[in-house]
C-alpha cells in the first residue's frame, strides 16, 4: 500500500538522517571537549567520554550511510 | 513533598507508544512500508512527547523513567524480531544485537550484585546506541542499505558491550552515598 510516492519516503528519510546526525554529531563534539578539559578523572567523566565517542562514530555511519544512499 | 501517582498523563503516552508495535507488526505483517514508516515516525515524536508531557503537568516520577527505559526496550526489540521475520531485516545483525542486548541485561544484574544494592548501571553509550535502534528500524522499513546499518550497529554494540562489561565486572564498584541523619 502506497499514499505517497517512494521519493518523498526517501527524502522524508534522508532530511531526518541529514538534520538529526549533522546536529547531534556537533553536540557530541562539543560534549566530548568539555569533558576532555575537566581537571578531574572520574569513572563518570571516563563514561561521558567513551559515550561521545560512541554517539559520534554513530551520527558518522548514518551521514555516510546517507550520503551513499543518495550518491550511489 | 508527595510522588504523582504512577497513573498520570506522561505514562499514559509512554503506554500508548509502547502499543505501537501492534500496528506496526500489522503493516509488516501486510507489506505495507509506507504505513509502517509513519507509525515508526509517530513513536519517535511520542517519544519526544511524553518528556514534555512530565515536565508540564510535573508528573515525573522514578518510575516513569524505568517504564520509558523498560518500553524502548520492548517496543525495539520486538519491532527488530518482526522485521527479521518477515526478512525486512537481516536475521543474523539482528540475532547478534539482541544477544547483545541480553548479555549486558545479565552484566547488569551481576553488577547489582557485586554492589549489595538494586542499582541502575549508568551507560552513556549504550543510552546513544539505545537511541540508535529507531532509526535502525526505519532504515529496515524504508529498505535503505539495511545492511550496511545493522552490521555497523552490530559492531559498535560489541564495542560498547566490551567496554561496559569490564566497568561492570572489573572495576572498583562505586561506595553507597553518605545516609543523612
Amino acid at each position: 500500500m502506497t499514499f505517497v510516492p517512494d521519493w518523498v519516503v526517501s527524502l522524508t528519510a534522508t532530511i531526518i538522517v541529514i538534520g538529526t546526525c549533522s546536529s547531534w554529531l556537533v553536540v557530541e563534539i562539543v560534549r566530548l571537549r568539555r569533558a576532555l578539559r575537566e581537571p578531574d578523572r572520574t569513572p563518570e567523566r571516563s563514561d561521558r567520554i567513551f559515550g561521545s565517542i560512541i554517539s559520534s562514530m554513530i551520527m558518522i555511519v548514518g551521514l555516510v550511510g546517507a550520503a551513499l544512499f543518495n550518491l550511489t | 513533598v508527595r510522588e504523582p501517582s504512577i497513573v498520570n498523563p506522561a505514562n499514559a503516552v509512554t503506554l500508548l507508544r509502547g502499543l505501537s508495535i501492534f500496528p506496526l507488526a500489522y503493516f509488516v505483517h501486510q507489506d505495507w512500508r509506507q504505513p509502517a514508516f509513519a507509525v515508526l515516525l509517530v513513536g519517535g515524536f511520542m517519544d519526544l512527547v511524553d518528556g514534555w508531557v512530565a515536565k508540564a503537568f510535573d508528573c515525573r516520577t522514578a518510575f516513569g523513567a524505568v517504564f520509558d527505559s523498560i518500553t524502548d526496550g520492548i517496543l525495539y526489540g520486538s519491532s527488530l524480531v518482526v522485521l527479521a521475520a518477515y526478512g525486512w531485516a537481516p536475521a543474523w545483525p539482528v540475532a547478534v544485537i539482541l544477544g547483545l542486548g541480553v548479555i549486558n541485561a545479565v552484566f547488569r544484574v551481576l553488577y547489582s550484585r557485586r554492589v549489595g544494592r538494586t542499582v541502575n548501571y549508568h551507560s552513556v553509550a549504550m543510552e546513544r546506541l539505545t537511541g540508535n535502534l529507531a532509526f535502525l528500524i526505519g532504515f529496515a522499513i524504508v529498505a535503505s542499505l539495511v545492511w550496511y546499518y545493522f552490521i555497523a550497529c552490530a559492531v559498535i554494540m560489541a564495542v560498547v558491550v566490551v567496554h561496559d562489561a569490564k566497568r561492570m565486572l572489573v572495576d572498583p564498584v562505586p561506595a553507597p552515598a553518605p545516609v543523612s541523619s
